[in-house]
């Protein structure tokens, strides 16, 4: 069955360039623009991965990324984080809140895309 | 004291005499500057730190006015007005700053309080010099701006430049069509130019944290010699394109150093990418040497080297020597200060030799710790983190019992490997990458970060399985008797010491 990502990022011209190359690797893509839609979004549409932002409107990666470990309808989801923030206090932060991977912007595609592949395969 | 109705001026000689020796003695005695001046504004007195701090000479100060102290370096427009204007209308004023450049101890910020006692008929100046308190807190505040600058910008640059290395990948990869050759080469270049963008903004960053002394090595345990076989071996590629040789000259055994692998490795990648690029024929020599207390890295080249002139500002900012040939990689002329700054964080150094024409050599030094320093810092650094995220941790100590006598039974090289396969015995079965396992000579410790009482026990039961089971098979369980014990911070031991002693007590 077709692997459903959602992408969230407050950049729009981002958020096309991935749904370009992922829906070109055989994924199907949702987007949400913040944090609160990230969170809806992520019950509603239950995606088999979360791409994620940290620097975002209203409340930010990490505040989603709390609610969604919090909510039990979205608690085991896999997220990946994509930021331009890469200080070691962030990714620890994010480490702790459970995520697969923590990739810098400018993001290493190829590596990005081995990562997708190998969580959804395990899922 | 500002009414006229208490001012009480004492008749009698004798108390007259007895207030202005007190008054004389306070002067005299406080550590903070402070003058005393009459109505009409002349020095009756002033304190010791008044001369140190301004540098004027007493003798030149009583019944001068104030104004001409010191070649009227005094006559300040600031404090004519507190004087002439602020004063006369009131007998008390505090906290008035006046800046001022003097001429023989430079530019001073001032705090005055002054006081108007008209009953003494005097004035009363003290002065705070909070010059260098100003300029830490000027420090202070332009180290967090430009750090907020630059990670700021770093982040406002990354998000573009990944939607447009994004951008061009998607038609390289012709996701949207096909491309022809020529295609190819222009969007391969600009996309090469943005892996070296992205470089420049890492190199950026990684220069102000070091500078604002923001960086946090995260030390361990590591084994230089495969650190930089693992780091060379990356330059295969490279140096075959340019036909030169790889010399790698590394002790077979392991060369324990207690430093960041991350960081170390960053520095190895930079000194050779940087004699990659400057050499064109010969080789490029990589070298590792355990010395007594240090360990020396040295990366050699054949290169085009560095003119004498040139090489004592090798490792500053934005240097970029050896250009002559013109064509080549560019590079920001900040890996070398990173590099240094990398080494100097780990308490090392490192130096530079070179011979226009000849080559270049880079040696770095790094201090080497014994076992019983790495374990005192991984357990601060434990103790730090668990205060700090209000969370315990625990200690387990694993010691031999009579190891003295073992050691006239055993020789050191048996012992030592008995010890070795412990220590791998017990880092399988602890598992968790945030715990350290540390072997000293008689013994090991194991540090179990967020781990209470109750779980400290549990391991310790785990491990002392283990390790029985170990020495059973090896015909050893006669010989070696193991003692456990464990202690858990902060429940059981306020300090390390404590911790230790509660741990091999227990």
């Amino acid at each position: 069955m077709e692997k459903k990502i959602l992408t969230v990022d407050d950049e729009k011209d981002w958020i096309q360039m991935l749904a370009i190359r992922l829906e070109h690797e055989g994924y199907k893509t949702e987007a949400a623009f913040d944090a609160m839609q990230a969170m809806m979004q992520g019950i509603r549409l239950k995606p088999d991965l979360m791409l994620l932002d940290i620097m975002m409107p209203a409340g930010g990666g990490l505040e989603a990324l709390k609610n969604i470990r919090a909510s039990d309808k979205t608690f085991s989801m896999p997220v990946i984080v994509l930021t331009a923030k890469g200080d070691v206090g962030t990714k620890i932060a994010a480490e702790k809140l459970g995520v697969s991977g923590y990739f810098v912007k400018p993001v290493d595609m190829a590596k990005l895309l081995e990562k997708i592949k190998e969580i959804l395969i395990k899922e | 004291m500002t009414t006229k109705k208490k001012n009480i001026i004492p008749a009698d000689p004798k108390t007259i005499s007895f207030l202005q020796e007190y008054s004389d003695a306070i002067v005299e005695t406080i550590q903070q500057p402070l003058i005393v001046l009459d109505p009409d504004l002349k020095v009756i007195s002033a304190s010791r730190s008044f001369y140190e701090t301004f540098k004027v000479n007493p003798k030149e100060t009583k019944g001068r006015f104030i104004y001409d102290l010191g070649n009227r370096q005094w006559d300040i427009p600031a404090l004519r007005k507190l004087l002439e204007e602020i004063l006369p209308k009131t007998s008390a004023f505090d906290n008035y700053e006046i800046e001022h450049d003097f001429e023989s101890i430079g530019k001073r910020i001032m705090i005055m309080n002054a006081r108007r006692l008209d009953s003494m008929q005097m004035i009363l100046i003290a002065i705070d010099d909070i010059t260098e308190r100003r300029k830490a807190e000027e420090i202070k505040r332009t180290d967090r701006i430009r750090s907020d600058f630059i990670s700021m910008v770093s982040h406002e640059l990354r998000t573009p430049l990944s939607i447009t290395k994004e951008g061009i990948s998607l038609i390289l990869d012709k996701v949207a069509g096909e491309i022809n050759e020529e295609q190819k080469g222009i969007l391969g270049t600009a996309k090469n130019n943005i892996d070296r963008l992205t470089g420049i903004i890492d190199e950026l960053l990684d220069i102000s944290k070091i500078e604002a002394g923001k960086v946090k090595l995260k030390k361990e345990s590591v084994d230089m010699a495969s650190l930089i076989r693992q780091a060379a071996s990356s330059f295969e590629l490279s140096l075959k394109e340019k036909d030169l040789e790889l010399r790698v000259n590394i002790p077979e055994q392991q060369v324990d150093a207690y430093v960041d692998p991350d960081k170390i490795s960053q520095c190895f990648t930079n000194l050779v990418g940087n004699a990659l690029k400057f050499t064109d024929r010969g080789h490029i020599e990589v070298s590792l040497q355990e010395k007594e207390k240090e360990i020396e890295c040295v990366v050699t080249d054949t290169g085009c080297g560095i003119a004498g002139e040139d090489l004592t500002r090798v490792f500053d900012k934005f240097q970029q020597f050896g250009r002559l040939s013109g064509a080549g990689e560019k590079g920001t002329g900040l890996g070398l200060s990173i590099t240094k700054g990398i080494i100097e964080l780990h308490g090392g150094r490192i130096r530079v030799e070179s011979e226009p024409g000849r080559g270049t050599k880079f040696s770095f030094n790094l201090p080497k710790y014994t076992a019983e320093e790495i374990f005192r810092e991984y357990l601060n650094n434990g103790m730090k983190e668990a205060m700090e995220g209000k969370a315990c941790m625990a200690l387990i100590v694993i010691s031999i019992s009579e190891f003295n006598g073992l050691k006239q039974k055993y020789s050191g090289e048996k012992l030592g490997a008995i010890l070795r396969s412990m220590e791998e015995l017990i880092k399988d079965s602890i598992r968790r990458d945030r715990d350290v396992v540390l072997k000293g000579s008689g013994g090991i410790a194991v540090i179990l970060a967020g781990c209470g009482k109750e779980g400290a026990l549990i391991a310790e039961n785990r491990l002392k399985e283990a390790l029985d089971k170990y020495l059973t098979n090896e015909g050893l369980s006669k010989e070696i008797k193991l003692r456990f014990g464990s202690a858990v911070y902060p429940d059981e031991a306020e300090n390390d010491k404590e911790l230790i002693k509660k741990a091999k007590e227990a």
